[in-house]
């Protein structure tokens, strides 16, 4: 009895391990394509999108064009996710601070932040001030950091709407530009993306 | 009975002038894009539905170039056409800027209703452009 039960657990051993060997397609996908999309997610695409479009409105507007063609210093301030999914806003944010930046029209400061510094270590080397283990004159002296002129503020609001087994999802994209000295919002942009598909009739 | 053959002869060259006639408006739809070959390309798969129309530069009061193309969908079937386009700019020296704006935009056309494609370059030391469209993919 012991070795019928052996033997057909032997015969079993080779399918696990083959199955394991079972090579599944794997392709790489254009970044610049659509890739997979879903109705109740932001995909890649999506954010490269309203962030393209975004980014080449504020530019477009000249609200970043300075007289003496000195850039802007921008703080990167909240932006507020109102969907039902967890948001990296960075995936929106980051095309926006790299395309500005290229411009030449602005530079962002990671020394400000909505919820603190994005790069503590700013403040970290200030903190050596009265070490003695570093050479004084190459730490940053007092007053030498530059506060920013303006910020940059969102949100990514999500709106279902569902019509039998049809469903659509509208996303908006809002960005808005501060000018901190006055409290002004000096530029305003919205992109919107709406994707519509059909329900599973069948769902687990 | 040589007068009703030149009367035939008569009657088949008028019948084959729309022939020649609707070869000829091809070749033209073709020409609109000649002037701009080198800026625009167009995917050969779409290539003889749309069609370029005007191209339009100027430059913002911080100097950056902004392009507007105006492009139409021909086919009456399907009545809408799915497109992508992707501007690359480049400085004096004809180099290519690299820039996150410089990837595929979608837009749908509808036939008979042209549409402005605008792009602002990514910074001032774009001078000149090229424009890629494509069919859009999925």
């Amino acid at each position: 009895m012991k070795i019928h039960k052996l033997c057909s657990a032997l015969a079993v051993l080779p399918l696990v391990v083959l199955t394991g060997c079972e090579s599944t397609k794997v392709d790489y996908v254009d970044p610049a394509g659509r890739g997979l999309t879903t109705v109740g997610q932001i995909n890649f695409h999506d954010y490269n999108e309203a962030g393209i479009n975004l980014v080449q409105s504020l530019l477009a507007s000249g609200r970043l064009d300075r007289a003496d063609g000195t850039p802007f210093i921008i703080m990167l301030s909240r932006i507020e996710n109102r969907t039902s999914q967890h948001v990296d806003t960075s995936l929106l944010t980051q095309n926006i601070r790299i395309a500005l930046s290229q411009s030449g029209k602005a530079a962002f400061t990671t020394a400000v932040g909505a919820g603190g510094a994005e790069d503590a270590a700013s403040m970290q080397v200030r903190q050596l001030r009265d070490s003695e283990e570093f050479a004084q004159d190459s730490i940053a002296g007092r007053g030498t950091m530059v506060a920013p002129d303006l910020s940059v503020s969102g949100r990514i609001i999500q709106l279902m709407t569902y019509v039998g087994n049809q469903r659509q999802a509208a996303y908006t994209f809002q960005l808005t530009l501060t000018d901190l000295r006055t409290g002004i919002a000096i530029w305003e942009g919205q992109e919107q993306i709406v994707k519509a598909g059909t329900r599973p009739r069948v769902s687990l | 009975m040589q007068k009703q053959r030149f009367r035939f002869v008569c009657l088949f060259l008028v019948c084959l002038l729309p022939m020649l006639q609707a070869c000829q408006t091809t070749e033209v739809q073709q020409r609109i894009v000649a002037p701009e070959s080198m800026r625009i390309s167009v995917d050969p798969v779409i290539a003889s539905q749309l069609i370029v129309g005007e191209v339009n530069t100027s430059f913002t009061d911080g100097n950056l170039m902004l392009i507007q193309v105006t492009v139409g969908y021909s086919r009456s079937v399907p009545n809408i056409l799915g497109i992508e386009y992707r501007v690359e700019w480049f400085d004096e020296r004809g180099q290519v800027i690299p820039s996150v704006l410089s990837r595929y935009q979608a837009v749908q056309l509808q036939r008979g209703q042209p549409q402005n494609l605008r792009a602002v370059a990514p910074s001032e030391r774009a001078v000149d452009f090229s424009l890629h469209i494509r069919p859009l993919r999925r």
